[in-house]
Parts: structure tokens; C-alpha cells; sequence
């Protein structure tokens, strides 16, 4: 992310304006991922204060070539294990259930339905997968980064990070596929 | 994304997931209090450890403990 240098730089000095700027590009993305990582809303709210706390603490020794996703994300995904920690969370079997919003409405009600369905089987997929498979998957699919910048998050090598996207893929897939076919089943149940 | 992940559609359809929006107040809030830090980590720096000086709206003494404005 060559985009950043200029303002890591200004981050390094304290600049109130430039911690706006990347407050403003990363405040709702990074509650997103801590949100869908532990599930539970006010979890979230407090380890992204302390988040934003930890960057303010070691802005002033970033490295001129810091990609500020990355390390934010870093220091996000850290806290949350800390939390499992220090809860005695298993951070693998991290599952709360809570509810989420209700998904933007779509054109029409059924579209509406059928989205929010899907979108309500994705969501309980993910929270059922372990966590260093759904924390993948976040980083990916849902942040965009690349699995190299994901990798750097979760610290891991590129090759372990793309190997654990490919389980994460085949079991989301698995428990996803394995879900319909059960709908599928108790339908031929009512229509022969 | 690398185009290596879009061919899934699950993972597509991840992607399509609606956002989980912080709370505003709180967002502010917490925005408030890191520049407040910063200000701090800044001032130091640019006083080079001398009190700093009054502002002309401050009628009060600050730093060598002259009065401003009276």
C-alpha cells in the first residue's frame, strides 16, 4: 500500500488531523471484523477503544513503510485474543448467539427474504467455524485484503494462510451445502 | 480480493454480507480521546519541556505563573 507512507508519516507525528483520516477509514471496517470474530456487540465496541488506544501508543514508532491495514488489523486481532485469554475463551470455539441487524432491504420483499436467508445461513456458517478458519475467511472475503496481508495479521506464512483459506472454504462450503440439503430433504418431506 | 478466492461463491457471498455498524457516540467518543492523547504526545515535542504559554482567550496563569490578560 504505497498510499500510506504519507500518512504513516504524519500518524508519527502526532498529527490529530491524519489519526481522523485513519479513523474515518477504518473505525466501522475494523468493528466489523471484531464483531463478526467474537460475536457479541459490546465486546467489540470495547476491544476497538482499546484498539485505537494501542495505535495512539505506537504511532510515534511505526516504520516508514507500515501498510496500515495490515497492522491495524494486527493489533485488533490481537486484542481479541487476548480477550479468549484472558476470559478463558477457547478462541477456537469462540460462538456467541446474538443477533445481527436486519440486512438492508432489497428491491423487492421476497428478494428481501430470499437475501436475508442466505445471508442468515452465511452467518451462522461462520460463526460455527473455528477461529483461525473464520478470521481467515474475514480477512479475505469480507476486508479484501490478499492472503499475504492476511497472513501478516494472523502470523503465519502466505503458504499456511492460503492453506487454512482453502479448509475454511471447504468446510463453510461443507456446512452451507450440508444445511440446504437438509431444507431440500424436509421439503420432499411435505411434497412428495 | 485475488481473483483466486472470488471463484467460490460462498466466499462471494460472504463478501456480500451486510456491515455491523459501530455505535456513533461511542465511535466519537473514543475519536475524542485518542486525539486528546495525541495533543499530548505533541505538545512535549514542539514545547520542548517548557510550560507551555497562555493562550490570549485564557485569563488565568499557566506555566511561569504570570498572569494573561490580567
Amino acid at each position: 500500500m504505497d498510499g500510506d507512507s504519507a500518512l504513516v508519516a504524519r500518524l508519527k507525528a502526532a498529527d490529530g488531523d491524519a489519526f481522523d483520516e485513519l479513523f474515518a477509514r477504518f473505525h466501522p471496517r475494523l468493528f466489523n471484523f471484531l464483531a463478526r470474530l467474537s460475536r457479541r456487540r459490546d465486546v467489540a465496541e470495547d476491544l476497538l477503544e482499546e484498539t485505537w488506544l494501542r495505535v495512539v501508543a505506537h504511532a510515534p514508532r511505526l516504520r516508514p513503510d507500515t501498510c496500515l491495514a495490515p497492522w491495524l488489523f494486527t493489533i485488533a486481532r490481537n486484542l481479541f485474543a487476548s480477550y479468549c485469554r484472558s476470559r478463558q475463551v477457547d478462541y477456537e470455539a469462540a460462538v456467541g448467539i446474538h443477533l445481527w441487524p436486519v440486512p438492508a432491504p432489497s428491491p423487492s420483499p421476497f428478494e428481501a427474504a430470499a437475501a436475508g436467508q442466505l445471508q442468515k445461513r452465511i452467518e451462522v456458517a461462520l460463526a460455527t467455524l473455528p477461529g483461525t478458519y473464520r478470521e481467515a475467511l474475514l480477512l479475505v472475503a469480507l476486508e479484501g485484503m490478499t492472503p499475504s496481508e492476511a497472513a501478516v495479521v494472523c502470523g503465519v506464512s502466505p503458504d499456511a494462510m492460503r492453506q487454512r483459506l482453502s479448509r475454511a472454504r471447504a468446510l463453510l462450503a461443507d456446512r452451507l451445502e450440508g444445511a440446504a440439503s437438509v431444507r431440500v430433504a424436509r421439503l420432499g418431506e411435505v411434497w412428495p | 480480493m485475488s481473483g483466486e478466492h472470488r471463484v467460490d461463491p460462498w466466499i462471494e457471498a460472504i463478501g456480500g454480507l451486510p456491515r455491523v455498524m459501530p455505535d456513533a457516540s461511542r465511535a466519537e467518543a473514543t475519536r475524542r480521546r485518542c486525539g486528546l492523547l495525541l495533543d499530548r504526545k505533541r505538545l512535549p515535542a514542539a514545547g520542548a519541556g517548557e510550560p507551555r504559554r497562555a493562550r490570549p482567550d485564557e485569563g488565568w496563569p499557566v506555566g511561569n505563573g504570570e498572569p494573561v490578560n490580567g
